[in-house]
């Protein structure tokens, strides 16, 4: 069944285009103008549609069941306010190689590695994952307090640049960049796979765990790892895309009713693929009419859903 | 099965002492002592996650100084005094995680596995909230649980802070039978801190009390009421 | 619009045949408009004084009133504001004000600028240098000291809706704060026509009539001129920001030179204000056989390659049909608005190279 619904959506996605004359194209690879699409447009979205919703669900997952906090999200440990303090220093910087393309990809990339350190440096002297949460929270905002400082002070070109990038934006990624992109977030998921068992015990709280057997504070730095890595890279070629981490992972618990957490790593790769190419498909139908960023879509399904939770959590 | 050898028990200053002790396997040993001198130090400080002052503490022959959290979690199961229950999580999930340090890497559970959860179950004698979610029960239930979790992990010590604190009295009864029962029948050694002091003595359990003045541990079979509230809490 | 910018364009034919001197004359001395194209100000001659309107860019509603003259009229009119002309000590924050200055020989009126790194004009760079026009910041940022600081009489801004930051503060002072809202004339004439503010401004009114009646009578000639061509070449103009491409739609200023210029322009047909937008997958489809791909505003073909891959997918980029100014952008910012014959001989060159008398450019190049 999953293998259909993907497949589904995919020629969904073909079928939504405005023009009529598209082929199922996918396997031939040459230069007429409907071909073309197919390769160098549709195909990256897609991938990067799976790759992002699936990294993002998959990290905030993690986040969720390391801080025990259902409201915590793959962005909450400051990794993607680092990324997006890079790419506000090289957007408003105003040289224009930091605008272009693999600029953006690179600064962001760069900054959320240098971030993903200070919060993997910071995760070794605290004492509790509760104390980590905290400094994740402030590291975010103190460095959304310099961005916008940049901000103001930057041209109106500058800050268009940024704020499109802010938007969140699936089209942006290339054909040759999916090879890497796809590697690491094999690799993201490869590691995941491993730390099913730590997760299922961590459930019980830290000192359970330890007392299980679990080197809690091991599996604390692979896991930040993992969440810098799935993040960090979705951030870097897609910019900052909202609520999918945070709303995924909420929804396969309630969906699948377990902390095992094997069905949710699998629920969470699977819904969180599907949901943002959903998100995509509508991005693409309302094309002819309204040309709609990615996040606009996914706040407006998912912050009902946020709300939701937090109702239901209450009663 | 544990042997302590001129141990501080404390963080950075040491809070009680022990001079020489050695608790048995096939035991129940209760803890006894004022507020604040030391008892879930005690605990924390068996359990390896506390480091002694001074001194030592063996496990089954082994120094807790020298066993990392591996091997720890194969020697010592640990009960704290209130589990709110997991979301989502079934009673017979629940204890199953107690055989988490013998399950593969993905956390399958082997048929072994999968007997010792069975044989905890039925020693406690809550087959019928197997199935139910542990937010689903009582806390009474959910205690009986947590030991169930204890002792499916195989342990051949265990330690229990508390474990009756939140309570009715009729359940307060129920635990600590078990427990003594539990120690006797499985060769277990098994510590826990209470201020159920009319139940353990009308029982007859071992005490550990901690001395008001001396801050000292000392282990006494027979005692009257009088005496204990005495050296423990000097009323 | 259409019928107002013909009528206009004929009376002009026969206005221009009469011999332009005489006609100078009689426009500044008679009594009413003086202002043909441009539809966002209004110079109106009165007696002893000109009246000076500057309107909404939105609704065309007159948002500032002025009246220029040596002496303060004994009574001014409600609401009008008073400008001593000529003015010595002008703030210049938009390109355009400058380029328009520049070709009246105003630029020692600048006493104020906003960035000196958006500035081409030799003379005002020196200025800078030497501190005799003050650097100010961006416009939203400008602290009212250094205003204060220039003794400068006028400020003008472009006006983009939002107010002048400080704007009641410094009015108190004494400053007059003037809005540019050339940016919003949709005709190349109407906006080039701006030139005449500054000249009334300044006390050059004779010069900037000339000059415009000049620029208009060459600009004119060409375009009827490509009037006669039949063969049009598609044009598309604009570039991709994020995901979206921002084209000027079909009454544009752009669009329009693109028009006189003797090009199709592949979006003629839509209405509107502002850009339109179009997905990068609409760009391709609409644009397989767009010959001409101009305003990028990228300086060679490499920058265009790496700000984004798809973009090399356009047709008239891998036919190497890409032509804008970014050779000299600040140059181009400041002077093709009050230029725009020169505009046009530029666009004429790339659209049909054949009829261009001129075969050298004067703005725009080619981007390889």
């Amino acid at each position: 069944m999953p293998v259909a619904a993907y497949l589904h959506l995919s020629i969904g996605q073909i079928q939504l285009s405005s023009a009529d004359f598209y082929n199922a194209l996918f396997n031939y690879n040459d230069s007429e103008t409907g071909q073309l699409l197919v390769r160098e447009f549709r195909f990256p979205r897609l991938v990067m549609a799976i790759v992002a919703g699936s990294s993002l669900a998959i990290a905030g997952m993690l986040m969720q069941t390391l801080f025990n906090n259902p409201l915590a999200g793959p962005y909450v440990l400051g990794i993607n306010s680092g990324a997006s303090l890079a790419v506000a220093l090289g957007t408003l910087s105003g040289i224009s190689f930091f605008s272009s393309n693999f600029g953006l990809i690179g600064l962001a990339l760069i900054g959320a590695l240098v971030f993903g350190f200070i919060v993997l440096g910071f995760s070794l002297f605290v004492r509790n994952s509760l104390s980590l949460l905290l400094v994740g929270i402030m590291i975010g905002s103190f460095t959304s307090a310099i961005t916008s400082l940049l901000q103001t002070i930057s041209s109106a070109d500058s800050l268009k640049v940024f704020t499109i990038w802010g938007m969140g934006s699936l089209q942006q990624v290339e054909l040759s960049q999916l090879g890497i992109i796809t590697l690491f977030f094999i690799i993201g998921l490869f590691l995941s796979f491993f730390l099913i068992k730590p997760l299922n015990a961590l459930v019980l709280g830290e000192n359970a765990s330890l007392l299980l057997g679990i080197p809690v504070k091991n599996l604390r730095v692979i896991i930040i790892i993992i969440t810098a890595l799935l993040a960090g890279l979705v951030t870097a070629f897609c910019g900052p895309i909202a609520f999918v981490g945070l709303a995924i992972p909420n929804l396969c618990k309630m969906l699948f009713k377990t902390q095992q957490h094997l069905v949710l790593l699998l629920g969470n790769i699977l819904l969180g693929a599907l949901f943002l190419i959903s998100c995509d498909i509508l991005v693409q139908g309302l094309e002819p009419f309204i040309l709609v960023p990615i996040n606009v879509i996914t706040s407006i399904v998912g912050a009902p859903f946020v709300i939701f939770i937090i109702l239901k959590r209450l009663a | 099965m544990i042997r302590f050898n001129k141990a501080q028990i404390g963080y950075q200053q040491p809070l009680l002492f022990i001079d020489q002790m050695e608790l048995n396997a096939g035991h129940i040993y209760v803890l006894i002592g004022a507020n604040g001198k030391g008892k879930t130090t005690l605990l924390k400080s068996i359990n390896g996650l506390q480091d002694l002052v001074s001194g030592e503490i063996e496990l089954d022959k082994k120094l807790t100084s020298t066993l990392n959290h591996r091997d720890l979690s194969n020697l010592v199961a640990f009960v704290s005094s209130k589990f709110d229950g997991i979301e989502h999580l079934k009673v017979y999930d629940y204890i199953a995680l107690g055989r988490t340090p013998y399950t593969n890497l993905f956390g399958r559970l082997s048929a072994q596995d999968h007997v010792q959860v069975s044989r905890a179950i039925k020693t406690l004698g809550i087959d019928y909230l197997s199935d139910k979610l542990t937010t689903e029960i009582s806390d009474g239930e959910r205690q009986l649980c947590a030991i169930a979790r204890a002792l499916a992990q195989e342990t051949p010590i265990i330690t229990l802070d508390e474990p009756t604190a939140f309570l009715d009295y009729a359940n307060r009864v129920k635990v600590l039978t078990m427990l003594k029962t539990l120690a006797f029948e499985h060769q277990k050694c098994i510590v826990l801190s209470s201020h159920d002091i009319d139940i353990c003595l009308e029982m007859n359990l071992p005490v550990l009390y901690i001395d008001l003045t001396s801050n000292q541990l000392i282990q006494t079979n027979k005692t009257c009421k009088s005496t204990l509230l005495q050296n423990c809490f000097g009323i | 619009m259409k019928w107002k910018s013909f009528s206009w364009f004929f009376s002009l034919l026969i206005t221009v045949a009469c011999g332009s001197d005489l006609n100078v004359k009689k426009e500044s001395q008679k009594e009413g408009k003086i202002i043909e194209f441009a539809e966002h100000f209004e110079l109106i001659q009165d007696s002893g004084f000109v009246r000076l309107h500057i309107l909404d860019a939105e609704n065309k509603t007159i948002k500032f009133k002025a009246v220029l003259a040596k002496k303060a009229p004994t009574s001014l009119p409600k609401e009008y504001v008073f400008i001593q002309t000529p003015v010595k000590r002008m703030i210049a924050l938009s390109s355009t004000h400058i380029g328009m200055l520049s070709k009246l020989e105003g630029i020692n009126s600048v006493v104020g600028v906003s960035n000196k790194n958006y500035i081409d004009n030799k003379e005002l760079l020196e200025r800078t240098k030497s501190g005799k026009a003050i650097e100010l910041g961006d416009e939203g940022m400008i602290p009212m000291e250094s205003i204060v600081r220039s003794k400068a009489e006028l400020i003008v801004f472009s006006d983009f809706g939002n107010p002048f930051p400080h704007a009641a503060q410094l009015s108190k002072l004494g400053f007059t704060i003037l809005p540019n809202v050339d940016w919003r004339e949709e005709q190349p004439l109407g906006k080039a026509e701006w030139i005449k503010l500054y000249g009334y401004l300044i006390g050059k009114e004779k010069e900037s009539t000339e000059i415009f009646n000049s620029i208009k009578e060459k600009y004119l000639e060409l375009k009827q001129e490509m009037k006669a061509v039949n063969k049009r070449p598609s044009v598309i103009s604009g570039n991709l920001i994020g995901d979206i491409w921002y084209a000027p739609n079909g009454k544009s200023y752009n669009a329009q030179l693109i028009s006189d210029a003797g090009g199709e322009y592949v979006y003629a047909k839509t209405e509107g204000t502002g850009s339109i937008m179009r997905s990068m997958e609409q760009i391709l489809s609409e644009n397989g056989s767009t010959k001409f791909w101009i305003n990028p505003g990228f300086k060679s073909a490499n920058e265009i390659n790496s700000y984004n891959a798809k973009l090399k997918l356009v047709p008239a980029f891998q036919n190497n049909h890409v032509y804008c100014y970014s050779a000299r952008m600040n140059y181009f910012w400041e002077m093709s608005a009050v230029e725009p014959h020169l505009v046009l001989e530029d666009l004429i060159l790339i659209f049909h190279p054949e009829k261009a008398k001129k075969k050298t450019f004067n703005f725009y190049s080619r981007i390889n």
